[in-house]
């Protein structure tokens, strides 16, 4: 009945969204309005049954994902609006008369969630994202969700990183006046980190935290070829969980937890947790040369209230964080050079990692895309000093691309992410092309990465640890090839391997080979049928491999290495896109936009309609 | 339980309505990678292309030789491509290497805040390319990139600058 209902619902507000847009532009040219959706149903698949059941597979069921967006433009103002949406079906099951209700949707009872929740049972619905923005060539304000960065984001970044499946924005006000040659930045608010994942499974949905941020940020462009700013920013986080008046922490345990607005609220009476300011300077072509620096001091003066990665003795230590870069374009070559120096500055983010995002980012100058469990702990270093230096060489210009490149970094981090007990110097050097040519394109990369661990002399180790911790060797290669195959068809490839290599660590990792493939069959823009292929046998991996797993018996009782799955994807007009996946993929660790995270695996089917209209 | 899943996936497509070529180009202010403010309202009277794209993504690399190759056969006509770029602050100096190694001179704006591609994008899909006609209304939006692409862009902008709007939408589908 309630999934009746459900359903019926949900069709309704379409209906009603299309009705809207098909009355509007026609009577005022002035106004339009467009819309998104992007519907996603999973299947997921677990090789998992209950004592006593093995015929019955109740941890198996169906996720539903929905994200609605509404714009509309009336003059020099624009209304958006994003509504998420997820259901889950067949996650209940009668166990000796009782109903069993499987990975709950929600995870905090009460009232977490700030604006709507008007969905009954295993079923969430949230108004994301709302704003109003002005925008005119002087003023851009906006009342509602905003994202903001300043200067390279080692003091503010909070944006939308939808290669990892985050979203945190500021809910306040954003302003930006750019009166002549100047931009005025301000920020305040709460921030609102998105609740529904599009990309991974929706469990405990946990509501937000109302942390709140303020900032001012003035840059002067064009002072001759100068560019200056300076920027401070403020940061309350909620911190007070248990102090509420007898009798309102039991009746509103949302509040309690530190959940809503109220609780943001009120920690705006408190000192703030800490106080970042900076500078920045970026010198256009002089010498021939782009130049840009950034220093910024990090101040907490709440103490304790946020914890420090570095411990206790570095709970009044000031952080700061610098980076500069340099660009030059001699004849076919470009040479970007970048170098930065980051101490006890993550601390302004160390309440933030059950929550998965992080409110200033610094430059990581490394190749992302090959972090794995063990370097990801080099990205969010609290005292780490590095330098990249990147060579490109523009052999056929806009065609063949070579370049070279080289990462250095001293990681003096010891920290508990850290899978090595001593300082390392980490040593990443690169090299790739790129092929443009025509409708045929290769774009190649592989490096090899080391962590020499440094010196044990002051460290207290593991009983039997030997003196030489050795060194963590990673070799990778990725390469992407596009190629024609006459008439409207095309073969895209994309390839990646990776061989680790553990030097010495308390828990003694395994050394493994992990490899990812999507080989990809297309009919012009309309149709596309991609295969991909897994293989993994690091043991840090938590997901079950699902192809042949009988050719792999001397993996015993361990998880099977082999993945494969098959998408087909259909594109019936430019604005919309079907795909129908089957199939498995490997969990594993996966770095964007300067910050990490641990993605499961999947097996199991899903369909998704993504669109513009 | 099947009805109900088929239930939802109509609900989708029946959302599927075709796009409407009435929709006011939403404005914005954005800086380049050589400090410049741009607005886009300044350009009206001009076809614009505003193709969103990261240093991290592999087929908006694959498709910014043909939108470098449309630019330079149509700007005298009145073409305009504004690339964006969606990487985030952090990467903020990347991106001009990249354009320069590569030789494109369409002009760069960075969206380092997501302000943009927010209202412009709210769905994931990189690269993401929007035209938008001499009056200032969107003419055609389009996810992704395939070889082929390119072709039906290049005769969309046509029609565009000849001002044959219907031609235009014919040559989008």
């Amino acid at each position: 009945m309630l999934t009746r209902l459900y359903l019926a619902g949900l069709a309704a507000v379409t209906a009603v969204s299309g009705a809207a847009y098909a009355q509007d532009a026609p009577e005022d040219e002035s106004v339009s309005a467009s819309f998104t959706n992007d519907l996603e149903v999973r299947y997921w698949q677990k090789d998992q049954r209950l004592p006593g059941y093995p015929d019955r597979p109740v941890f198996n069921y169906v996720e539903q994902v929905n994200r609605f967006t509404a714009s509309t433009t009336a003059g020099a103002w624009t209304f958006d609006a994003q509504v998420d949406e997820v259901a889950l079906f067949a996650n209940r099951y009668r166990l000796d008369g009782v109903l069993i209700a499987e990975n709950p949707l929600v995870g905090q009872p009460g009232e977490p969630f700030p604006i709507l929740n008007v969905m009954p049972g295993d079923s969430y619905a949230n108004l994301e994202k709302v704003r109003a923005t002005y925008e005119s060539e002087k003023l851009s304000l906006t009342l509602g969700d905003a994202y903001v960065a300043f200067g390279r984001g080692m003091a503010l970044n909070l944006n939308r990183n939808v290669d990892i499946d985050l979203d945190t924005s500021v809910q306040g006000v954003k302003g930006v006046w750019r009166p002549g040659a100047w931009d005025v930045t301000f920020v305040g608010g709460q921030l609102n980190r998105q609740q529904v994942f599009q990309d991974n499974p929706n469990l405990d949905i946990p509501g937000d935290k109302r942390h709140s941020v303020f900032g001012l940020r003035g840059e002067r462009f064009g002072l001759g070829p100068a560019n200056l700013g300076a920027h401070v920013v403020s940061y309350n986080f909620v911190t007070q969980f248990d102090d509420l008046p007898r009798g309102v922490a039991e009746s509103r345990p949302g509040l309690a937890a530190g959940y809503g607005w109220e609780a943001g609220a009120r920690e705006l009476a408190t000192t703030p947790d800490a106080i970042v300011g900076g500078a920045t300077a970026e010198l256009i072509g002089v010498g021939g040369i782009d130049w840009y620096a950034e220093g910024d001091v990090f101040g907490f003066p709440a103490g304790t209230d946020l914890p420090s990665p570095l411990g206790d003795d570095a709970e009044r230590d000031l952080g700061y964080a610098a980076y500069v870069s340099a660009v030059a374009y001699p004849g076919k070559f470009v040479v970007l050079i970048e170098g930065k120096r980051y101490y006890h500055a993550e601390r302004v983010s160390a309440l933030l990692t059950p929550e998965l995002y992080e409110v200033a980012i610094a430059p990581t100058l490394e190749y992302e895309r090959a972090v794995t469990e063990d370097s990801g702990a080099a990205l969010n270093s609290n005292d780490m000093t590095g330098g990249f230096i990147q060579v490109d060489w523009a052999a056929i210009p806009g065609t063949f691309v070579p370049y070279v490149s080289t990462a250095v970094f001293r990681d003096s981090d010891v920290g508990p992410l850290n899978f090595s007990d001593a300082p390392e110097t980490i040593v990443h050097p690169l090299m790739g092309f790129e092929l443009l040519n025509g409708e045929t394109a290769v774009l190649f990369n592989m490096g090899r990465r080391m962590d020499i661990r440094g010196s044990t002399d002051e460290i207290e180790l593991w009983e039997g640890a030997p003196d030489d911790l050795g060194t963590d060797i990673q070799t990778h290669a990725d390469v992407i090839i596009q190629v024609p195959l006459g008439g409207p068809y095309y073969l895209n490839a994309n390839l990646a391997a990776e061989h680790y290599q553990w030097g010495v660590n308390e828990f003694q990792q395994e050394d493994y080979v992990e490899s990812e493939t999507s080989v990809t069959l297309g009919w012009g823009s309309r149709v596309a049928f991609t295969w991909f292929t897994d293989y993994t046998t690091n043991p840090l991996v938590t997901s079950a491999g699902n192809l042949f797993p009988s050719a792999f018996p001397e993996f015993g009782d361990r998880e099977k290495p082999l993945y494969g799955a098959a998408e087909l994807q259909v594109k019936p007009t430019p604005a919309w896109t079907i795909k129908a996946f089957y199939g498995g993929y490997k969990a594993g660790i996966r770095c964007s936009g300067g910050q990490c995270r641990q993605l499961p695996g999947f097996e199991g089917a899903r369909m998704s309609v993504t669109g513009s209209f | 339980m099947i009805r109900s899943l088929a239930a939802l996936v109509l609900t989708g497509l029946l959302a599927s309505t075709p796009a409407l070529a009435a929709d006011k180009a939403t404005d914005f202010t954005l800086r380049d990678i050589d400090g410049q403010s741009l607005t886009l309202s300044s350009l009206e009277g001009k076809v614009v292309l505003l193709s969103f794209w990261a240093t991290w993504c592999g087929p908006c690399k694959e498709e910014m030789p043909h939108l470098q190759k449309m630019y330079a056969a149509k700007k005298a006509e009145g073409f305009e491509v504004l690339s964006i770029s969606t990487d985030d602050a952090r990467s903020a100096s990347r991106v001009k290497p990249y354009i320069k190694k590569m030789g494109y001179d369409f002009r760069v704006l960075l969206d380092k805040e997501s302000k943009v591609i927010g209202t412009y994008n709210p769905a994931k899909t990189l690269p993401y390319t929007v035209v938008i006609d001499k009056a200032g209304e969107i003419a055609h939006v389009a996810s992704g990139y395939n070889p082929g692409d390119e072709e039906k862009l290049a005769e969309l902008v046509d029609q565009l600058l000849e001002g044959k709007a219907a031609e235009a939408e014919a040559a989008a589908e």
